[in-house]
């Protein structure tokens, strides 16, 4: 975890990013994912991700809403 | 990195460096995070004695149907004043002290990053403390609103309000202030090395904490401040005969709320996140995982809050939402208790004091959660709301939750404050009186609450009488059992054990690496880390 060799694999996308959020909503992953996400991931796509995530999880819970009270 | 940087290894309390003020001036000028942190900390358990006698009142009272001790509006003052004690004088603050504390002994910093501010953040409390207090003693009394200071009750009654309004202004400057401070702090004034992902859970806790106070103290100064500009100065906000809406308020203040329930029970986890890894001898499970889940809980927590306001009247879609949202809250919340759990699992557990609160924490925070999930049900809530059964969920979090984790905080960490070990058969007994008493006291509470007793009325009906005297009996242990605790925090501070630099054989991190009691300064040049030194 040398921070010069981080710094250069800082290379991951937003799917990834993602899946960090959603497996950290299940709460429990692999240490070698988590690996991965350390070198490869910025703090801000995490943050990114995350904001996402909550917005399409109030988005999700307001359909199934209107699907339930509109039956 | 064995702390040859750090001199003077003498008394916390001054004498290795003669430039500082003597006497009470040293306290107000201090810029050191230790003495800030030891101030806040005192602060904190005076307001928790005032709040504490407080609610002792409201159970004296509540001891038999009828009225026998105090008058009905002095009762209201007295649960409204309890209320906001407790949760901005008392929990908030504690929090706070052992941040300024621990923060910078976890990360290797020499101090916090705005220290003069941070003087400041701690002196804004008292004025609040005492304008909270004296608004008893003013024509109308204090508040009697109730902690949440619902309008129209807020907009009608006496000075007492506005001088509850000021203070709350004034904390609310306080904590934004400290926590900037906090999350500067943390982010940069780590030791090199230090990565975000191998920084101690506190401070994990602490830097989500901040940023959710950041972004929710401001609006419940405007929240209060639009009541006063409803109570002086003509606008109608929160005045329905003026054409504004009370149930406005009700949304700013919650959208407040919620998160602050989060903003004092993270903090909690941190502590608890420390202190369980280190008498399991084991590394935290799933560090990873427990920092994503606060990130997560913090963020879910800004859009649950009106589950508060089941009955106040929202169309079947929005209780559907808000109930939905809120059911689902409690998933990152049990991976924490799971964690905790699986960190123990197979670990060699030794049962100090700390662990004992932490294991406290554990079991009754976790009865705390599942009453919630209780009251997350909009059809149950109906039924439940402004009964008792609310005021137990709520004190299993905040006292077993918050409190005990604090208790496990002072215990954990007074060996490094004071240089001395505690008294250990005196802590355990401290840790079972509160326990005990805490369960004789609050969990009646849930059967009254089922059987419709409602809360925040100083009487009851007959049926209702055995279960409040059995509470009031445990409120009254509970409340007694604190002073066992002041006892022996004064005790270790005068005498007792000398304690090693790190004094709990499983303990990890940069904190320990410090002499006991911590020098006056420390990290005055940042320590090296090595790859083993990693995360608590």
């Amino acid at each position: 975890m040398n921070g010069g060799v981080m710094m250069a694999e800082r290379k991951a996308g937003l799917l990834q990013a993602l899946r960090t959020v959603l497996s950290a909503l299940f709460g429990v992953r692999r240490r070698s994912t988590h690996d991965e996400d350390v070198a490869g991931l910025r703090p801000i796509q995490v943050i990114i991700a995350g904001v996402i995530v909550v917005a399409a999880f109030v988005l999700a819970i307001i359909a199934f809403v209107q699907f339930v009270a509109t039956r | 990195m064995e702390a040859t940087h750090v001199h003077g290894a003498g008394h916390a309390h001054g004498g290795d460096h003669a430039h500082h003020p003597k006497g009470i001036m040293r306290w107000i000028t201090t810029t050191n995070h230790k003495d800030i942190g030891t101030m806040y900390l005192w602060f904190s358990f005076t307001m928790f004695l005032v709040g504490g006698v407080m609610a002792l009142i409201l159970r004296a009272e509540l001891f038999q149907p009828g009225l026998q001790f105090v008058e009905p509006e002095f009762f209201n003052q007295m649960i409204t004043l309890h209320g906001l004690i407790m949760v901005f004088g008392a929990i908030m603050p504690a929090f706070v002290g052992f941040a300024n504390w621990m923060i910078p002994l976890m990360i290797g910093a020499p101090d916090m990053a705005f220290a003069r501010m941070n003087n400041w953040s701690f002196w804004l409390l008292p004025p609040a403390g005492i304008l909270l207090t004296a608004s008893m003693f003013v024509p109308g009394g204090a508040a009697g609103t109730g902690w949440t200071l619902y309008p129209p009750l807020s907009i009608q009654m006496g000075i007492g309000m506005d001088m509850a309004i000021f203070a709350i202004h004034i904390l609310g400057m306080s904590s934004i202030m400290g926590s900037i401070n906090i999350v500067t702090t943390i982010l940069n004034l780590r030791a090199p090395g230090m990565t975000l992902m191998r920084m101690p859970m506190f401070c994990w806790t602490w830097l989500i904490t901040g940023y959710l106070l950041i972004a929710v103290m401001p609006v419940l100064a405007g929240a209060v401040t639009m009541l006063l500009t409803d109570r002086h100065f003509g606008t109608s906000f929160f005045n329905a005969a003026g054409g504004g809406d009370p149930v406005l308020f009700q949304h700013i203040f919650w959208f407040f709320g919620h998160p602050e329930v989060y903003i004092i029970a993270l903090p909690a986890f941190g502590v608890v996140s420390h202190v369980i890894p280190a008498f399991a001898r084991k590394p935290l499970f799933g560090y990873t995982s427990m920092v994503y889940a606060i990130a997560a809980i913090a963020l879910i927590s800004f859009i649950v809050w009106a589950h508060h306001m089941y009955v106040v009247g929202m169309p079947v879609a929005g209780q559907l939402y808000f109930m939905y949202a809120t059911i689902l809250i409690a998933v990152p919340t049990g991976v924490k208790v799971f964690n905790w759990v699986a960190t123990m699992w197979r670990g060699s557990l030794t049962f100090e004091t700390p662990m004992l609160f932490a294991l406290g924490f554990l079991f009754l925070f976790t009865i705390g959660g599942f009453t919630g999930l209780v009251l997350s049900n909009t059809a149950v809530d109906v039924q439940l709301q402004d009964t008792y059964y609310v005021v137990a969920h709520f004190h299993y979090v905040m006292v077993a939750g918050a409190l005990f984790s604090a208790f496990a905080a002072v215990y954990y960490w007074l060996p490094k404050w004071t240089g001395h070990m505690y008294d250990e058969t005196l802590g355990k007994w401290h840790f079972w009186l509160s326990f005990i008493f805490f369960n004789i006291a609050f969990f009646p509470q849930h059967f009254l609450g089922l059987a419709g007793m409602p809360r925040r009325i100083p009487d009851y009906a007959l049926q209702f009488t055995d279960f409040n005297q059995v509470s009031t009996i445990g409120a009254f242990g509970f409340g007694l059992s604190q002073l066992l605790f002041l006892y022996i925090v004064l005790k270790t501070i005068r005498s007792g054990e000398k304690a090693a630099a790190k004094p709990w054989e499983g303990a990890t991190g940069l904190e320990w690496t410090v002499p006991s009691p911590a020098p006056y300064h420390t990290f005055e040049e940042p320590p090296v880390l090595t790859e083993a030194k990693g995360h608590a």
